[in-house]
C-alpha cells in the first residue's frame, strides 16, 4: 500500500520535474518577451468566459425589462454589450499575436540551446565524442533544430497558450458552479481532468512508440539526402541511381510504416472509444442537471451562461493544436538535450591547471607512451619514445594505420595516454591546462573542415582564443601563398567560401589547403610554438607542393614542427624521420642516415625514386 | 490560386493512394464537421424547451445535444489514425518524385547554381510538412461544409445574415499578404539559416570536424558565429510574421465590425420581442462558430498555401532546363573517343573553364591527365562523364554516339563510370554503397571482385558484419572510414562496371601513400592491357608523376587547354610543362 503510493508521488513527481524543466528554460527568451506573453495568455484565457458571461447578462436584461421600446433597450445594456463585443474582438486580434509570441520564444530558446549543444560536444573529452554512439546521440537531437522540429525550446513557448486554455476551464468551472450548482461544476472539471489526463497519457505512450522509429526514420531520412544534396548530385546522375533509390525508399519506408500504423491504432483507437463513451455519459448528466434546475423558472442568465459555459470542460478533452503535441514532444527533447549534457560531459576528469607561456619552440617528448581507444581494447601506440627537439622539424612515417593521427590527438593534449607521459619543456602534458597548451598548437589536420563563413573567419580560426589581429591575418596569409585567392574573390577577405551565399565563392581543393595553411601560420603568428601538419600539401599540385617546400624551412623557422606526411619531398626536408611501426618508432634519424643504415626508410623511398630515376633523371 | 492547386493536388494524391482509407476519412470528417453547426441548433432547442418549462423534452434534446458534442469532439481524431497513415504515404511519394527531378531532369550545371540549391533545398523542407497538408487539406474541406450549413441555418433566421460569410473574403484577402510577407521573409533569411546549421552541423554531425573544432579551441567563435547567424534569421523571420500578423489583424477588423452587427440584429429582434431567446443562442452559438470558422479556413489556407508554394517549387525545378532526352543509341563496339573543340564555360562564369579541347584518345588507353589546379581537369573528368553538355564542340565515341547529358540513362552513362574528386560518402552497407556502382548487377560476387579491384581486400576483411556492416555513423552507430578508406570505397564503385568503355577517376588515390598508388595503378593498367578483348579505355588525374608516367597517353591541362599530349618520353624530350613539373617532383628523390 504504502510502496504503491510511493510509487504514484513519485511518478507524479517525475513527471512535475520534467513540466518544470521545461518551464525552467522561459526566462532564457528574455524576461519581457517572457512577461509580455504571459499577460498575453491570461487575457487570452478569460476572455471567452468574459464575453459568455456579459452577452448572458445582455440578454437576461433584455428579456426581463419591461418593454420600453428595443432601441431603449439595448442602450441600457450598452457597457456589457460593449464589453462583450470587445472580448470577442479582442480575441480575434491576440489569437495571431500570441501564435507570433511563441513563436519567437521558441526561436529564442533554440538559438540558446543549440550553443549550449555545441558548447558541450566542444568542449567533451576527446573518448567520448570519438564514441559513434555520440556523435549518432548529437546529430539524433540536433536534426530538430535544424529542420524546425518539435524541440525543447518550442515546447516550453507552447506552455503560454496551454496556460490559457487551464485558465479557460477554471474560469468555466466556477461560472458554472454559481450559475447551475458547485457538484455539477466539480463533476464537469474533474471529468474534464480525466479525459485530459488520459489524453496526455496516450500522447506519451504514442511519443515513446514513435521515437522508438528513430532509427528507422534517421535512414528513410538519410536516403532522402542521398537523393537531393548536392554532395551526391554527381553519382545520382553517373550512376542513374534514381530508380534503384526511389525502390529502396519505398521498401524502406514501409517497412517503417506498417509496425508504426499498427502501434498508432493500439494506442489510439480501443482507449478513445472508452473515453467518448465516459465523455456522453458525463455530457448527458450535464445537460440533464441545467435542464433540472432552470426548467420553467424563466432564469435566463443562469441557463444561457450555463449552456455555453458546460461546452468548455466537455471540450476540454480534445486535442490541443497550439500545445498538445509542441509540449510532449519538447518534453521529450528537453530531457535529451539534458541526458545528452550529462554523458558528454561525463566524468570531471582531472584537467590540468599549470599554466604555460612559451617564448622559444619547446623541446617535446614522447616517454614510453602507450595508447588503446576505450573500449576497443585495440593498442595504437605500445612504448613509444620520440623526442621533438627544440626549434627543429620532425617527420613521421609509416603505412596506414600505423597510429600517426592517434600520436597527433596526443600531442594536442586530446587523449591522454593509457600509459607514459608525454611532456613539454618537462613539464607533464596532462598537468597544462588544455587551453594554454591550446594557444601554443597550429595544427592542419589532414581532414580540414572548410568552414562556410568569411574567408576571414576561415584563418581567424586558427588562433580563436585572441582578438582578430588583421596584420598577422595579412601576413598568414601571404606566407601560406594565398593572397592570390584573395585577390580573385569579390569580396575578399570578407567573401563567404560557398558558392550557396549571396555573393559567395567556392574554393578549389587546391585552395582550400592553401587556407588551411594560413590558418596555421595566423595561430604561429599569435604565438603558436609548435606546428603540426597531417599531409599539409596532399591536395596541393605539383608546383604548389614545390613552392611550399621550399618554403618549408623559412616556414617552420623558430618552431618545433610535427610533419606527417606520405611524401619523400616532404619527409626528407624534416631536421629528423621518426618510422612508426606497430605502436613504437622503428628507425629515427636523418635523410642520409636513415638511407644509410639501409632499413624501411630506405627500401620505401628507393623504391618510389626508382619510378623517377629510369631513363630520364 | 496556389492554395485550390494544393487542395486538388492533396486530394487527387490521397484518393490515388488509398481509396478505402481516402472514403472513411471523408466520412468520419463530415460527420464530425456537421455536427458543430447542429449543436447550435441543439442548443437553441435545449434553452427554448428547458425556458418553456418542458423539462423532459429539454432532457431528451440534451442527451441528443451530449452525442453531437462527443461527435465533433472525437470523430476527427478516430479520422486522423486514417488521415496520418494517408499523408505518410503522401510524403514517401512526393519525396521520390523529388528524387526523380532533382537527378533525372536538371543539367549537371544548372543543379550546381546557388538558387536550384536553394529551391530544391526549400522543396525538400516544404515536404517534410506533407503530413500536415494532408490534414488541412481535410479539414478545409470539412471545414467549408461546416460554413456552409451554419450559412444556411443564419439565413434561415434572418436574410441579412448571410452576408456574413461574404465580410470573411475580407480575412481571405488578409491571409494573401500575410503569407505573401512570410514568404519573401522566409527566402531572404535562408542563407543565414543555412550558415547557422552548417556551423551546428560541424559541432554535432561528425567526429573529424568535431575533433578539429576542439583542436582549435573554437567552442568560442563558432557559437557566436551560429549564434549570430541564427539570430539573424530570427530577425528576418520575426519582422516578416509581425507583417503578416498586423496585416490578418486589419482583415479581422472587417470581419468583426460585421460580427458586432449581426448580434446587434437579433439582440434587436429579441428585444422587440420577435426571436425567442433559443433563436439568440443559436445564433450566437453560429456567429462565434463562424469566426472560429472563417480563421480556421484561412489558416488552412495560408498552411496549403505554403504547400502549393512547395509544389510550385517542384514545378519550377522540373521546368530548369529540362534535358531533352534523346533516344536512346544502340550499343555500338567499343572504340575510342574524340574531343572536337569542346568548350565548357561554368553558367554565371565570365570564362570557359576548359576551352577548344580538340583530341583522340584510342581505345584500350591508360591516360592521365596533369595540370595544376585550377587548369580544368576535374571539369573536363566530368564533361567525359557525360555530366555537363559542353558549350561548343562535342564528345563522341567512334560509333558517333555523343557524350551529353542529353544521352540519357540508356546510353552513354552506361558506357561510362566515374569516380569524382569529391565523391559522395554514401553512408549505407558496403554491399550498396560500393554495388549501386552497377545495381543491374550488385551481387555480392561482384561487390568482392571491385573492392579487390580497388585494393581494399584487407578494408573487406577488416569489415565486422561483412559486406552488410553500415558504413557512417548517420542513422546507425556503423563503422567510420578514414578519408583513404572512403576513396577505396568510391573506387570500388567506380570499378563496378567491369564493361565501361571509359573509366575515368579523377585522383582516385591522393590518400594513399605514392607507393600504394603505384601499386595501384600497376594492377590497372596491367589489367587493362592483358585482357584480351577489353578495349576500355582507362583515365585518371594525377599528382605523382611517377604514376602518371606509366600511362600509354598523357594529357597537359593549363588553363583550360590541352597544351601537350603523347607519351612520358615524348613529353620529356620535348622539355615542356610536363618535363618542368615531372623534375620537380623528382628532385625529391635525388
Amino acid at each position: 500500500m504504502g510502496a504503491a503510493l510511493a510509487k504514484v508521488t513519485g511518478r507524479a513527481r517525475d513527471r512535475w520535474r520534467t513540466w518544470t524543466r521545461l518551464a525552467a528554460l522561459l526566462p532564457q527568451a528574455g524576461s519581457p518577451l517572457v512577461a509580455l506573453s504571459a499577460l498575453v495568455a491570461v487575457i487570452c484565457g478569460l476572455l471567452p468566459i468574459t464575453f459568455i458571461v456579459s452577452m448572458g447578462y445582455v440578454l437576461n436584461e433584455l428579456t426581463s425589462s419591461p418593454a420600453t421600446g428595443a432601441a431603449e433597450a439595448l442602450r441600457s445594456v450598452a457597457t456589457a454589450l460593449g464589453l462583450a463585443l470587445g472580448a470577442f474582438a479582442l480575441q480575434q486580434f491576440l489569437a495571431p499575436l500570441q501564435a507570433l509570441l511563441s513563436d519567437l520564444i521558441g526561436r529564442r530558446l533554440d538559438g540558446a540551446g543549440i550553443a549550449g549543444v555545441m558548447s558541450s560536444a566542444i568542449r567533451a573529452p576527446l573518448a567520448t565524442t570519438e564514441q559513434q554512439d555520440t556523435i549518432t546521440r548529437l546529430t539524433t537531437t540536433t536534426v530538430n533544430f535544424l529542420y524546425a522540429g518539435l524541440t525543447a525550446g518550442r515546447g516550453a513557448a507552447a506552455l503560454l497558450p496551454m496556460a490559457s486554455r487551464y485558465l479557460d476551464l477554471v474560469a468555466a468551472v466556477v461560472v458554472i458552479g454559481v450559475t447551475i450548482s458547485w457538484p455539477v461544476a466539480l463533476l464537469l472539471g474533474l471529468a474534464a481532468m480525466v479525459v485530459r489526463f488520459a489524453r496526455r497519457g496516450s500522447l506519451g505512450r504514442f511519443s515513446q512508440l514513435w521515437s522508438g522509429f528513430r532509427g528507422e526514420r534517421q535512414k528513410i531520412f538519410y536516403l532522402q539526402s542521398i537523393g537531393i544534396d548536392d554532395d551526391s548530385a554527381k553519382e545520382m546522375r553517373a550512376l542513374h541511381l534514381a530508380p534503384w533509390l526511389t525502390d529502396r525508399h519505398t521498401r524502406d519506408s514501409q517497412a517503417y510504416l506498417d509496425p508504426l500504423w499498427q502501434g498508432r491504432r493500439k494506442i489510439y483507437f480501443g482507449p478513445f472509444i472508452g473515453y467518448s463513451i465516459f465523455g456522453w455519459v458525463v455530457a448527458v448528466l450535464a445537460f440533464a442537471a441545467i435542464a433540472w434546475q432552470t426548467s420553467g423558472r424563466a432564469e435566463v442568465l443562469g441557463l444561457a451562461v450555463a449552456v455555453q459555459a458546460v461546452l468548455v470542460p466537455l471540450r476540454f478533452g480534445a486535442h490541443f493544436p497550439d500545445s498538445d503535441t509542441e509540449t510532449q514532444y519538447g518534453l521529450q527533447a528537453a530531457n535529451d538535450l539534458a541526458d545528452l549534457h550529462r554523458d558528454l560531459t561525463g566524468p570531471a576528469g582531472q584537467a590540468g591547471r599549470k599554466r604555460l607561456t612559451l617564448t622559444a619552440p619547446p623541446t617535446i617528448r614522447f616517454e614510453d607512451v602507450s595508447f588503446a581507444y576505450p573500449g576497443s581494447g585495440r593498442t595504437v601506440l605500445s612504448g613509444l619514445d620520440l623526442t621533438l627537439r627544440s626549434g627543429t622539424s620532425t617527420a613521421v612515417v609509416g603505412i596506414n594505420g600505423a597510429g600517426k593521427t592517434t600520436l597527433v590527438k596526443q600531442l594536442c593534449g586530446l587523449y591522454p595516454p593509457s600509459a607514459g607521459r608525454i611532456t613539454v619543456e618537462g613539464l607533464d602534458l596532462k598537468e597544462i591546462a588544455r587551453d594554454d597548451w591550446r594557444r601554443h598548437v597550429a595544427v592542419i589536420l589532414q581532414d580540414f573542415v572548410q568552414y562556410e563563413t568569411t574567408l576571414r573567419d576561415n584563418v581567424f580560426f586558427g588562433a580563436p582564443g585572441y582578438p582578430l589581429d588583421e596584420d598577422a591575418l595579412a601576413d598568414a596569409i601571404d606566407r601560406a601563398a594565398a593572397r592570390g585567392i584573395v585577390d580573385d574573390l569579390p569580396n575578399g577577405l570578407d567573401t563567404i567560401l560557398s558558392p550557396a551565399y549571396e555573393g559567395g565563392v567556392g574554393l578549389s581543393g587546391g585552395q582550400w589547403q592553401r587556407l588551411a595553411l594560413a590558418r596555421a601560420l595566423y595561430a604561429v603568428n599569435m604565438g603558436a610554438r609548435l606546428l603540426v601538419l597531417d599531409e599539409p600539401t596532399a591536395q596541393l599540385d605539383v608546383r604548389s607542393e614545390a613552392a611550399f617546400f621550399d618554403r618549408f624551412l623559412h616556414l617552420t623557422e623558430g618552431l618545433t614542427t610535427l610533419v606527417i606526411s606520405h611524401r619523400f619531398s616532404t619527409v626528407r626536408r624534416a631536421g629528423s624521420i621518426a618510422v612508426l611501426s606497430g605502436g613504437r618508432v622503428t628507425e629515427y634519424g636523418g635523410h642520409d642516415e636513415l638511407i644509410d643504415s639501409g632499413g624501411t626508410y630506405a627500401e620505401m623511398f628507393r623504391l618510389q625514386a626508382d619510378r623517377f630515376t629510369g631513363e630520364d633523371a | 490560386m496556389k492554395a485550390f492547386r494544393g487542395v486538388r493536388a492533396l486530394l487527387g494524391l490521397a484518393w490515388r493512394l488509398d481509396r478505402a482509407r481516402f472514403t472513411r476519412v471523408a466520412l468520419l470528417m463530415v460527420a464530425r464537421y456537421l455536427a458543430a453547426p447542429l449543436i447550435a441548433l441543439g442548443l437553441a432547442w435545449f434553452v427554448d424547451a428547458a425556458l418553456g418549462g418542458d423539462t423532459s423534452r429539454a432532457v431528451l434534446v440534451g442527451v441528443v445535444l451530449a452525442a453531437l458534442v462527443v461527435i465533433d469532439l472525437s470523430f476527427e481524431h478516430f479520422a486522423h489514425l486514417s488521415y496520418y497513415e494517408l499523408g505518410e504515404l503522401a510524403h514517401r511519394t512526393l519525396n521520390e518524385d523529388l528524387f526523380a527531378l532533382a537527378n533525372e531532369r536538371a543539367s549537371l550545371e544548372r543543379r550546381e547554381q546557388a538558387d536550384y540549391a536553394d529551391k530544391l533545398q526549400l522543396a525538400r523542407e516544404g515536404l517534410e510538412s506533407t503530413l500536415f497538408a494532408v490534414e488541412s487539406v481535410l479539414q478545409f474541406c470539412g471545414l467549408l461544409i461546416q460554413i456552409t450549413i451554419t450559412t444556411y441555418l443564419l439565413a434561415a433566421q434572418d436574410l441579412v445574415l448571410i452576408l456574413l460569410p461574404v465580410l470573411a473574403f475580407a480575412l481571405v484577402a488578409a491571409s494573401q499578404f500575410a503569407h505573401r510577407a512570410r514568404q519573401r521573409a522566409e527566402e531572404s533569411g535562408a542563407q543565414y539559416t543555412r550558415q547557422a546549421n552548417h556551423l551546428l552541423e560541424l559541432a554535432t554531425f561528425s567526429s573529424s570536424t568535431l575533433l578539429e573544432l576542439q583542436m582549435l579551441g573554437l567552442q568560442d567563435a563558432i557559437i557566436a558565429r551560429q549564434r549570430e547567424a541564427w539570430d539573424r534569421a530570427t530577425a528576418i523571420r520575426w519582422r516578416g510574421q509581425l507583417t503578416a500578423a498586423l496585416i490578418q489583424c486589419g482583415g479581422q477588423l472587417v470581419f468583426i465590425s460585421g460580427y458586432a452587427g449581426a448580434i446587434l440584429l437579433i439582440l434587436w429582434e429579441v428585444a422587440s420581442g420577435r426571436a425567442t431567446v433559443g433563436v439568440f443562442v443559436l445564433v450566437l452559438a453560429l456567429t462565434v462558430q463562424m469566426g472560429g470558422q472563417v480563421v480556421a479556413v484561412v489558416d488552412l489556407l495560408t498552411e496549403l498555401q505554403r504547400f502549393g508554394v512547395t509544389l510550385d517549387r517542384m514545378d519550377w525545378l522540373r521546368q530548369q532546363g529540362a534535358a531533352n532526352c534523346a533516344p536512346a543509341q544502340p550499343s555500338a563496339p567499343a572504340g575510342g573517343i574524340r574531343l572536337e573543340g569542346v568548350t565548357f564555360q561554368y553558367p554565371g562564369r565570365d570564362t570557359p573553364a576548359v576551352r577548344d579541347i580538340t583530341v583522340d584518345i584510342p581505345a584500350g588507353a591508360v591516360v592521365a591527365l596533369v595540370g595544376e589546379n585550377g587548369a580544368g581537369k576535374s571539369t573536363l573528368v566530368k564533361l567525359l562523364c557525360g555530366m555537363y553538355t559542353p558549350t561548343a564542340g562535342r564528345i563522341v565515341y567512334s560509333d558517333g554516339t555523343e557524350v551529353t547529358p542529353a544521352s540519357g540513362n540508356e546510353g552513354i552513362r552506361d558506357r561510362v563510370s566515374c569516380m569524382f574528386q569529391d565523391f559522395a560518402r554514401l553512408q549505407l552497407s558496403v554491399l550498396d554503397s560500393v554495388g549501386v556502382g552497377d545495381v543491374r548487377d550488385q551481387g555480392p560476387h561482384q561487390v568482392s571482385a571491385a573492392l579487390a579491384a580497388a585494393g581494399a581486400t584487407d578494408l573487406e576483411e577488416s569489415l565486422p558484419n561483412g559486406l552488410s556492416t553500415v558504413l557512417g555513423t548517420r542513422y546507425v552507430p556503423g563503422l567510420e572510414l578514414s578519408g583513404g578508406q572512403w576513396q577505396k570505397i568510391a573506387l570500388a564503385r567506380a570499378l563496378m562496371r567491369s564493361r565501361a568503355e571509359l573509366v575515368a577517376l579523377d585522383e582516385p588515390a591522393a590518400a594513399l601513400d605514392a607507393a600504394g598508388e603505384h601499386a595501384l595503378f600497376e594492377r590497372f593498367t596491367e589489367t587493362a592491357r592483358q585482357t584480351t578483348g577489353r578495349e576500355g579505355i582507362t583515365l585518371f588525374v594525377s599528382h605523382r608523376f611517377s604514376t602518371v608516367r606509366m600511362a600509354d597517353y598523357i594529357l597537359v591541362l593549363e588553363g583550360g587547354r590541352i597544351t601537350q599530349a603523347g607519351r612520358h618520353e615524348d613529353l620529356m624530350r620535348t622539355g615542356s610543362v610536363y618535363a618542368d613539373l615531372y623534375r620537380l617532383q623528382a628532385r625529391a628523390y635525388t
